[in-house]
């Protein structure tokens, strides 16, 4: 905006300052002239000291033609100085005045035909000062333009970055509370308009953490309660099974139904537990150092897939990590139970390198 | 197992108790049954059982407070039930005196393969070791001895056990695996915490200043070993 107006000032003034220069030389070349053509009217004689004694303001240069004869008051700015244009045209008869470019200079001429001398009265009128003041303030309009529009658009940025910042601050905590971290909370605003929106999201956030909290702590709680009578069936099923071989063979059968099943619900249970322990927030990792091609090789060979091969890279033969020995078995043991699963059957366990982290890889047929 | 050997059940759920009980003299084992801690110690006072099977969850004294009861007086193998794997309240129980724990629900025949564990004698590794010593520790692992300073110290059949595997190689880094194996018959799966809690046992009553282990040390990252 700033510069827009900048531009136009410059333009309008220009304009003006121009014409205004124009408008007041050629009415002092007019009075000039009359003055010119009053005095040879009454004595052609000294058409030099006419024109040397006709007053001026600076930066103006008459010249006076008299009888085809050029009478400068100025020897630099003679006819010879005016555009060819011009002076024709003012010697026909027609007063003129024209803006052109002589030694790098502009100036303006003015012309007046005197036809009862048979001649013509210029005025050669250096408009270069106009100029060199209108560049210099072209040059401040410019540059104070410039300062405006870089002082507003830093202005304008940063009022804008303040605005956006605490909204960025929200985007991100509602992408983490979307990521599972239920406790992620957004900073009080001191902003008016912020504030509402800020304690709004705190309170949502509140409210999910606790649901999911709630919901987690249900199901850990009918895990746990599941316990009991699990243990229960569990000690009586033994006593069962050793009997097994004096049963009736529908009992047999019966008894073995419930034998697969019990560790089948136990394993469910125990899962269970599991999740809704790490959803609610309160799992606890034992973790320890582990050796883990050593752990991997225990894990496959203890699984259902004990034949499945392992490969192990040469550089992390002997690597140790912080782990939770039983979980990470359990995981592994879990994977190579999908790929029997959903899998075809696991086709190898790897354990390998990705940048700055190790990876075990279970791969089946598909 | 030895004929006639006596476990002590202590676990408030009568279900439970009863399966428990059922499935154990099944195994060949005498089951006595309390059902609060109470009466636990004084069902042991009167007549000490074997081994002492412990829920922690009791009404009353809790399983870790019988459990610390019981080995002011005895050494008697404890086992602890508890109900998940990875609460605290495995090293509490390690911590109160019990010798291993299990996860209900169990199998009984897993308590009953523990037990057998338990109560093996501590063995020495040849004929000629029948007594070693380390500093100011004097070991009679056929005796089932151990002195400091010639004053003769209790510790469990355990932490007994653990010793004297340490001991067979004087300077020997043992792993944790390793000592689960030799102390408490686990495979590769057993609770490391078994042997932390057992050794920081150990050190309080064979060393001078249980912080700064002169005899048992850690070895980081690999495990423990003693030295003389």
């Amino acid at each position: 905006m700033s510069a827009v107006l900048a531009g136009a000032t410059i333009g309008l003034t220009r304009r003006n300052l121009l014409d205004q220069r124009e408008s007041a030389a050629t009415a002092q070349t007019y009075a000039n002239a009359q003055n010119v053509r009053n005095r040879l009217e009454s004595d052609v004689s000294d058409p030099l000291g006419v024109v040397s004694s006709l007053v001026t303001p600076t930066g103006s240069n008459p010249v006076l033609l008299l009888e085809g004869t050029w009478y400068p008051r100025n020897a630099e700015f003679s006819g010879d100085a005016l555009p060819a244009d011009l002076s024709d045209l003012v010697q026909s008869g027609q007063p003129a005045r024209m803006r052109f470019r002589y030694n790098d200079e502009t100036e303006l001429a003015v012309g007046v035909p005197l036809e009862s001398v048979n001649g013509a009265y210029f005025e050669i009128v250096s408009l270069d000062e106009l100029e060199a003041t209108l560049e210099s303030i072209s040059i401040s309009l410019v540059a104070a333009a410039l300062i405006a529009t870089l002082a507003g658009a830093a202005l304008g940025w940063w009022a804008a970055r303040r605005v956006l910042r605490p909204l960025v601050g929200i985007g991100d905590a509602a992408h983490a509370l979307a990521t599972g971290r239920l406790d992620t909370r957004v900073e009080a605003s001191a902003d008016a308009d912020l504030a509402p929106l800020a304690d709004s999201f705190n309170e949502m956030a509140a409210a999910l953490e606790e649901r999911f909290q709630r919901d987690a702590r249900f199901a850990s709680n009918v895990s746990h309660e599941l316990r009991s009578p699990l243990m229960t069936l569990s000690a009586s099923i033994e006593v069962l099974e050793n009997q097994r071989e004096d049963m009736p063979d529908r009992a047999k059968a019966a008894l073995d139904l419930m034998v697969a099943d019990i560790d089948r619900f136990r394993q469910l249970v125990e899962d269970l537990l599991e999740i809704s322990r790490f959803d609610a927030g309160v799992m606890h990792l034992d973790l320890e150092e582990v050796h883990l091609a050593e752990l991997i090789m225990q894990a496959v060979s203890a699984s259902t897939d004990a034949d499945v091969p392992v490969d192990i890279d040469s550089d992390l033969a002997g690597v140790v990590v912080k782990a939770d020995k039983r979980r990470l078995v359990r995981v592994i043991a879990n994977l190579l139970d999908n790929a029997a699963k959903y899998g075809d059957g696991a086709t190898r366990v790897q354990l390998r390198k990705d940048d700055d982290n190790v990876v075990i890889a279970v791969e089946d047929r598909n | 197992m030895s004929v006639g050997t006596r476990i002590l059940s202590v676990e408030d759920d009568e279900r439970i108790r009863t399966a428990v009980k059922l499935a154990l003299e099944d195994e060949g084992w005498s089951v006595e049954e309390a059902e609060t801690g109470e009466e636990a110690l004084n069902s042991f006072q009167r007549q000490p059982a074997d081994v002492v099977l412990i829920d922690i969850m009791l009404p009353g004294i809790d399983g870790f407070d019988v459990c610390r009861a019981i080995r002011r007086t005895s050494d008697v193998p404890i086992v602890m039930v508890t109900a998940r794997a990875d609460t605290h309240d495995v090293v509490a129980g390690l911590e109160a005196g019990a010798d291993d724990y299990l996860t209900k629900p169990f199998a009984p025949k897993e308590l009953s393969a523990r037990i057998r564990a338990l109560l093996r004698r501590a063995r020495a590794t040849d004929a000629t070791a029948t007594h070693l010593r380390f500093g100011e520790l004097e070991i009679i692992p056929d005796e089932g001895v151990v002195r400091r300073s010639d004053e003769e110290i209790h510790l469990t059949k355990t932490e007994f056990r653990l010793l004297v595997e340490l001991a067979s190689s004087p300077g020997r880094v043992f792993s944790r695996e390793v000592l689960l194996e030799r102390v408490w018959g686990y495979g590769y799966f057993g609770d490391g915490r078994l042997v932390d809690v057992h050794v920081r046992r150990l050190r309080t009553k064979v060393e001078a200043d249980p912080a700064n282990p002169r005899h048992v040390v850690t070895v980081r990252g690999l495990g423990y070993k003693l030295q003389a």
